[in-house]
């Protein structure tokens, strides 16, 4: 007899298909990320777990399971190369999960399973924390709950509509307790041990090197670069060049960063009143740079400007970043060119481009040493030859400078910005590449400046005697409209771009729907991505504390769950109170009640009808509405047959009636 | 030790007489073994959101601390004012179980679930309760000898609906039933001698059914046969006629006539015949050496006579 209700039970069928679900529900997210076999072999576990009743307590099953593991703990091995950082640990994870499956009998496995669902479940966040996975989250939040219900509810027969209400009742109610936490709960500032290596993997963007082809394949990406919010009006799209990497030395094929880009001067030397200010919400890229307009006047806290004008951060960027900026428009930078600078400037490599070599000193010789005239032939010669402006140039071979612009005079703003330069360091003038991004594309809904990793550009800078440092845009004399309106219009091959930056789809439905969800983004970044201890400590100021510690917003939090306890707890006694059984005593006492609201009390001995001839001599004006209410109610009360479906009825209008 | 501290908790709730109703102050509530997994789970999620600094991990897992949080009240609330009548049970031979029956009442507008009865640690019953319905539960009481049984302490628990914690309250009633002696056969029936030893017993005249020998008042469990019909219709009183019964009818079962030294043994003895001969429905005499219940026969009659064996040498409800 006993053992039908005896504890140590082993799972249902209804019980397993729960946790196989739950289970499934955290590990499909992942499929995308883990190695496929890994994603087979789980699924797998999962499948023969569904379909077959496989007895793990025999010892030949025990011995496969263990090969099993141990076969693909190897093959996760070779696959990453380590069983440590995230990858890795997620491959594993995902694998322990669907064997733990196969062994799960009882309920403490069944527990166990859960809990381990939960961890699972916030894995996907450090992979991506966008509106969809949250929502996917969140729904996977109230499975939870509903598999517990299911593990413990013993022989109870419960509809899933009851289950369903009961976990998203209390996934509801523990929303305040929720928001408390997250908004006081003290943030540290740093990791508590070192990040994996690999956390931040998987982020396209700029480098610090540059070869033909690269920037192009970058323009095939509509993801977000980063995001801009100005102060009045934004500096139109010819003057919109945002700074990034500046690359010295060139090999004959590849761009590259001065290994010790020398930081010397503060933004002092910058002259003009051309100022711009505007806030940049940066997407993580994994490297320290930081972009402003050309050229940055301020610097932001925890990074320096090196010599070259680039903003650097302190260390590598792995989390979106928010940034107060200033940028002069309209300056003069590097006046004084120190030899060094100018030797590392003049530099070219020893072979190759002969031909170009040759043009750019007849450049010289017609210009009789005035650099601007130098510098106008060159544009000339881009503007006037057929160059072509596209993604999919032609390879260049093995000296690309001289066959990019002798023989097949297709490229992209890199092959411009390059043999540019090589052009003007072989006619003797000092000059660098720029990289970075130009334009971007305005959301009207969010007022805000949207720069894709579509809109990486390259350009060029010389140095002339008393203006310094010089932007010179080559690919401007090629394809003027890359420039003034953007690179869609630059381009003849749309289809290979994004299909975002699309010149066709500008301003139809599906973009502006991009827009509108770029915009979501944007402010769901601000609002609740950015939360962290700045923003605590921002808080905390507010509420009137000085020097915020971490002790005052343990105090703040212990009050806040105090106090929604105490809340709870009176609306929860209250909920729970005793009621009448009689359904039709409950509906007449809740009548009462609204008419003691109204200061009409019902006297102790006072029968329905009695009571609706007072109401109505005393509130004439109610008496209509109340009377054959209680005249239901007298009829039902006093009848011998109740039908439950008169009581709804009267219930319902006990429900409707509005009484002043 | 465990005693003891229960004793001192529960040192204001008396042994109830009628219903229980569960007041918030009589349920006890604590994390069960899973309720500690599921903490340490969160501590690590919260541990790796931490590391991580990613807002949506600590989004989740305080979402999944509140829904624990949450849990603890909806345990409470799943046993918060039921209401719970006194046991009642039907007697039963040593060695048999006593099915205790519970009704439980659900007086609030949640329908609760999962509800174990639990009795020296075993779970007997297990049941669901509709909003504003009842419901009965049977705490199954395994018995070893005769006489009167209380239930003693029992439990009333339920892990519902995550089973990260338990709650449970402690009930005693002031209930009893009384446990028959185990039947044990023997060869023949331990019959009184009667022309032997029939001098000298202030006992009842026998009643027998052959010659109709008078009029008394009506006992509940007489056969309906010999109720005075006529009487009633003319007294309004309900009399049995009663009879003098031949003697070869006139059986008296005796516990002195069992050849066995064993008190319990020849209760069982008595036991197993006079369940044998109310089988048969024979009229029958019960002698105890300090109780004498005349003959007769039905179910009232038999009940008399194992109640009186149950209690043979039992003083009191305390023993």
């Amino acid at each position: 007899m006993k053992t039908n209700y005896s504890h140590s039970n082993t799972l249902e069928n209804d019980s397993l298909s729960w946790l196989l679900l739950l289970v499934s529900l955290v590990l499909i997210p992942h499929v995308t990320r883990i190695p496929f076999w890994i994603s087979l072999v789980a699924g797998c576990a999962l499948l023969i777990r569904a379909m077959s009743r496989i007895d793990l307590r025999r010892v030949r099953a025990r011995i496969l399971l263990t090969l099993i593991v141990m076969i693909t703990t190897a093959g996760v091995y070779f696959e990453h190369g380590t069983l440590l950082g995230l990858q890795s640990g997620v491959s594993l994870f995902v694998l322990m999960l669907s064997f733990k499956t196969l062994e799960t009998r009882n309920l403490r496995d069944g527990m166990l399973v859960t809990c381990l669902s939960c961890f699972m479940l916030i894995t996907h966040f450090f992979y991506t924390q966008s509106i969809p996975v949250t929502l996917y989250a969140i729904a996977v939040a109230v499975i939870i709950p509903m598999t517990l219900m299911q593990l413990n509810k013993r022989n109870a027969a419960l509809s899933y509509a009851y289950r369903f209400r009961f976990a998203g009742t209390m996934l509801l109610q523990s929303i305040p307790l929720m928001l408390i936490l997250f908004i006081l709960f003290p943030r540290l500032s740093g990791p508590l041990w070192a990040l994996p290596d690999d956390a931040g993997s998987g982020i396209t963007g700029l480098s610090d090197s540059m070869s033909p082809g690269q920037i192009s394949s970058l323009t095939q990406s509509d993801k977000v670069a980063f995001r801009v919010e100005f102060e009045g009006e934004p500096p139109p799209s010819s003057r919109r060049y945002w700074r990034g990497p500046v690359l010295w030395n060139f090999d004959g094929q590849t761009w590259r960063a001065h290994a010790s880009a020398p930081i010397t001067q503060a933004p002092s030397d910058i002259q003009s009143e051309d100022i711009i200010r505007y806030e940049v919400t940066l997407e993580p890229h994994g490297k320290q740079w930081l972009f402003a307009l050309d050229i940055p006047d301020s610097i932001p806290s925890d990074a320096t400007l090196n010599g070259d004008y680039q903003l650097l951060l302190n260390k590598p960027l792995e989390k979106r970043i928010k940034y107060q900026m200033v940028s002069n428009l309209d300056y003069t930078i590097g006046r004084d060119l120190n030899s060094y600078e100018r030797h590392l400037a003049l530099r070219l490599p020893k072979r190759g481009a002969a031909q170009a070599r040759q043009l750019a000193s007849e450049w010289r010789r017609n210009a009789n040493s005035d650099p601007q005239r130098t510098i106008e032939q060159a544009l000339e010669f881009f503007s006037k030859q057929n160059f072509f402006y596209t993604l999919t140039p032609q390879p260049l071979g093995r000296d690309p400078v001289d066959a990019f612009l002798f023989n097949t005079r297709e490229g992209f703003c890199e092959h411009y910005a390059s043999s540019f330069v090589v052009l003007m360091r072989a006619a003797g003038l000092p000059a660098r590449v720029v990289t970075g991004y130009s334009g971007g594309e305005w959301n009207p809904l969010g007022n805000y400046m949207l720069i894709r990793q579509a809109d990486a550009h390259a350009w060029a800078e010389v140095w002339l005697q008393n203006e310094g440092w010089v932007r010179v845009d080559p690919t401007a004399a090629v394809a003027p409209e890359r420039i003034l309106t953007g690179i869609s219009s630059a381009l003849r091959e749309n289809s290979l771009l994004p299909m975002f930056v699309r010149a066709s789809h500008a301003g139809s439905w599906l973009n502006r729907l991009n827009l509108a969800m770029d915009n979501v983004n944007f402010q769901w970044n601000a609002w609740v991505l950015s939360y962290g201890p700045d923003r605590q400590q921002a808080l905390l100021s507010w509420l009137g504390h000085d020097a915020a510690q971490w002790q005052v917003l343990i105090v703040w939090m212990v009050t806040g769950i105090s106090a929604f306890m105490v809340a709870y707890t009176l609306a929860f006694f209250w909920n729970n109170r005793i009621t009448p059984t009689d359904p039709l005593v409950r509906a007449y006492e809740r009548l009462s009640n609204k008419l003691t609201s109204v200061n009409l009390p019902r006297l102790t001995a006072e029968g329905p009808i009695e009571y609706a001839r007072r109401i109505r001599a005393a509130r004439p004006d109610i008496g209509d509405l109340v009377e054959p209410v209680l005249q239901h109610y007298a009829r039902l009360r006093y009848s011998s047959y109740k039908d439950d479906k008169e009581i709804d009825l009267l219930r319902r209008r006990i429900r409707k009636l509005r009484i002043k | 030790m465990r005693q003891a501290a229960i004793r001192w908790l529960t040192r204001h709730e008396s042994v109830a007489t009628s219903e229980i109703i569960l007041h918030r102050r009589r349920i006890y509530i604590l994390p069960t073994i899973f309720g500690y997994y599921y903490a340490i789970t969160l501590m690590v999620m919260l541990l790796a959101a931490m590391n991580y600094n990613n807002n949506m991990a600590f989004v989740v897992s305080f979402l999944l601390t509140g829904v624990g949080g949450i849990a603890m009240w909806s345990t409470h609330r799943n046993l918060l004012n039921l209401s719970i009548s006194k046991p009642a049970a039907l007697p039963v031979f040593a060695g048999q179980t006593a099915e205790f029956h519970i009704e439980i009442t659900n007086p609030t507008r949640h329908a609760r679930h999962a509800l174990e009865l639990v009795w020296q640690r075993i779970t007997t019953d297990c049941i669901s309760i509709a909003e504003h319905g009842s419901n009965q539960a049977t705490l199954r009481v395994s018995t070893d000898r005769r006489g009167y049984l209380k239930p003693g302490r029992f439990v009333l628990s339920t892990r519902f609906p995550l089973g990260l914690f338990r709650a449970w309250s402690w009930l005693e009633f002031d209930a009893h039933i009384i446990v028959y002696p185990t039947p044990e056969v023997s060869a023949s029936p331990p019959i009184f001698a009667t022309s032997a030893n029939y001098q000298g017993e202030t006992h009842d005249p026998a009643e027998g059914c052959d010659d109709y020998a008078g009029l008394r008042e009506y006992r509940p469990g007489d056969p309906p046969r010999h109720i005075a019909w006529k009487t009633l219709a003319r007294t309004q009183l309900m009399s049995t006629k009663l009879f003098t019964g031949e003697s070869a009818d006139q059986v008296w079962l005796d516990f002195d006539a069992i050849n066995v030294n064993d008190t319990e043994i020849r209760l069982s003895i008595l036991c197993h015949w006079i369940l044998e001969f109310q089988a048969a429905d024979k009229y029958f005499g019960l002698r105890l050496p300090n109780q004498h219940i005349p003959p007769a026969n039905g179910g009232d009659h038999t009940q008399r006579c194992l109640r009186a064996l149950a209690l043979f040498g039992r003083q009191t409800l305390e023993n």
